[in-house]
């Protein structure tokens, strides 16, 4: 009955939405295990002296799409130990991949990690990806849009990712998005939509005109008081990053 | 009576005009040197104004009025496609216009796009030394390379410096102690590292190009700066020269224990972009695991961050970042060198590691 309930929760969660804050809630293992959803992950690090749990989308054969601040740290240097777990829920996956390379997407003027943890101009550039040796959906990845309209637009769309605060980073979990608002460059959130930590590099799922669902964002920061979700915006930078670095086997 | 009177009126008028046309000379003289940009580049022989190159010239002085009268409507791309129709017409009218030093603003900021041509320039100048090294580079005609050496004798604008290190670098293969040289003249001059325009943060590329380890200690400084501009490029720039320059930047991390000790982890970085293939890469990595003041938490970074390295990836003025491969790269190098290391017990204190990376590189996932 539960799983049933959180299936429908799910769907509602991609109609439009009232704008009191809600919580991200667990989609159940059945709505894991079907696509779009079933491309979604939960991906594990090691990061200066510590293990974080995140999120990641498979947007290509061999590329896992993510933020940025779980491949890189100040401090910590490159994250280490990349595992992706490909629809993981409580103690299952359908594949389980270690990363091979990792990839940043910033340059001389613009990296993720100086201008602080909690300053916009960082989630801006906030993006990073996997790449693997071998395939982790057998082919299958999810697609995006650049097309911004539908974030700032009615559409249905949703956030996901493996929220490790609240709740245990082992279930994937939603949040309905009302329509983000640009705060700054490539860096919207939406009022109402709470993010737990973990979520992070989990996708903003969007349904789109013809009824199909692409990624149109990257889950990177929230914030509790006001309740707020912060993501990267799909771009054609980042389209362009997805498709040279993400979309052939780790060199 | 008349007519000496009008022969004194034709004295005056003669001498004023002469007067006049002294001061309009002068203060000419004065117009130029007080918008200039930067040092005149000198008209070559090989670039004498031809109707074609008149023509372009005419353009250039068409945007340089609509610049300076603040119109937004630019139409840069038409003048750059009218600048590559004719690529020696063009470059003569670039020089010539580099030439009399006028300038004004675009309005963009400094922004470099494949393959290290501008997706935005700040100034109608940095405009055109950007075309200019395109066409130079395209015709071989060596334009872009002689001006840049005239921009990099006096320093006038950082941006402009980023583009001349960048068009020299494209028509002189030999130029690397050079660039060298000059970008640390440029990095070490506080009234552009104070307050860092675009131009002077994307020029850290060249010392990627260089694959000269002399930036090592410079980009360590300025990660530990306060200047939040320097610590973001200089930290992209060094992880890029290890990734470029391994072998160089390892043996000067090896040669120079202090050097990014306070980031023990980040250091291993450097070392994790090894091809263990290469027996002079292998030689370094393994005096950097022999080394006693080198902790063993940081050895055991380097063992799993060499078993998927990372990279800062993004459009750069030289440099290229590292494409996705075929997959069949670097692992087996790794499990050669690091099964040698298991059977010889090579590195007792880390052995645990060792052997997982053997089972990292080698199990079929």
């Amino acid at each position: 009955m539960k799983r049933i309930f959180l299936l429908v929760a799910l769907h509602l969660a991609l109609l439009p939405l009232a704008v009191e804050a809600r919580s991200p809630r667990p989609v159940g293992l059945s709505v894991a295990r079907i696509y779009p959803y079933n491309m979604v992950g939960q991906l594990t690090f090691s990061s200066g002296n510590s293990y974080y749990i995140g999120s990641g989308t498979v947007i290509q054969p061999f590329g896992v799409l993510t933020a940025g601040h779980n491949m890189y740290d100040a401090q910590g240097g490159w994250s280490t130990d990349l595992l992706f777990k490909r629809s993981h829920y409580d103690t299952t996956e359908l594949s389980a991949r270690y990363g091979s390379r990792i990839y940043v997407l910033a340059g001389y003027q613009a990296a993720v990690q100086n201008s602080g943890a909690d300053d916009v101009r960082s989630f801006a550039r906030d993006s990073g990806g996997v790449s693997f040796q071998t395939r982790p959906a057998t082919g299958g990845f999810l697609g995006w849009t650049t097309d911004q309209k539908i974030l700032t637009s009615e559409a249905p769309k949703a956030v996901f990712g493996y929220g490790a605060e609240v709740h245990t980073g082992e279930q994937l979990l939603v949040n309905g998005a009302t329509p983000f608002y640009p705060v700054y460059s490539t860096f919207s959130e939406s009022y109402g939509t709470a993010i737990e930590a973990g979520m992070s590099g989990g996708p903003v799922i969007a349904t789109l005109a013809d009824g199909s669902r692409a990624v149109c964002g990257v889950v990177v920061s929230g914030s509790a008081d006001p309740v707020t979700g912060g993501i990267r915006v799909m771009n054609s930078t980042l389209s362009d990053f997805i498709l040279k670095y993400l979309s052939a086997p780790a060199p | 009576m008349a007519r000496r009177h009008a022969v004194f009126i034709a004295l005056v008028v003669a001498a004023g005009a002469l007067y006049f046309l002294w001061r309009f000379a002068e203060e000419t003289r004065e117009r130029i040197s007080q918008t200039s940009a930067a040092p005149a580049a000198a008209t070559p022989a090989s670039s004498q104004t031809t109707p074609a190159s008149e023509s372009l010239y005419d353009r250039i002085g068409q945007m340089l009025a609509t610049l300076r009268g603040g119109s937004k409507a630019l139409d840069l791309t038409s003048l750059r496609r009218a600048l590559s129709s004719d690529p020696a017409a063009g470059i003569a009218a670039i020089r010539r216009f580099l030439a009399t030093r006028d300038d004004a603003a675009t309005g963009q900021r400094f922004a470099v796009g494949p393959d290290g041509v501008l997706e935005g320039a700040p100034t109608l100048r940095t405009f055109l030394l950007d075309t200019l090294g395109q066409l130079s580079r395209q015709t071989g005609d060596g334009a872009g390379a002689e001006v840049g050496r005239e921009i990099l004798a006096e320093k006038i604008s950082p941006d402009e410096w980023a583009l001349a290190l960048r068009n020299i670098a494209w028509e002189d293969p030999k130029s690397r102690p050079f660039l060298a040289q000059k970008l640390h003249e440029m990095l070490d001059y506080e009234p552009w590292t104070a307050t860092p325009t675009g131009g002077l943060l994307e020029a850290f590329d060249v010392a990627v190009f260089t694959g000269d380890a002399s930036f090592v200690p410079t980009f360590d400084a300025m990660g530990h700066g306060g200047n939040t501009a320097l610590q973001r490029a200089a930290t992209v720039a060094l992880d890029r020269l290890a990734e470029n320059s391994p072998l160089t930047v390892m043996q000067y991390l090896n040669s120079h224990p202090a050097s990014i000790a306070d980031l023990p982890f980040v250091r291993a970085d450097y070392f994790s972009k090894a091809d263990l293939g290469n027996p002079e890469q292998r030689r370094a990595v393994e005096t950097y695991l022999d080394r006693a003041d080198v902790t063993l938490p940081e050895k055991t970074k380097f063992l799993h961050a060499i078993a998927s390295p990372g990279s800062f990836v993004s459009d750069s003025l030289l440099s290229t970042s590292q494409p996705a491969g075929n997959g069949t790269g670097r692992y087996p190098a790794i499990a050669t060198a690091a099964t040698e290391w298991a059977r010889t017990n090579r590195f007792p204190a880390v052995e645990e590691h060792v052997l997982w990376l053997i089972q990292r590189v080698t199990v079929a996932e």
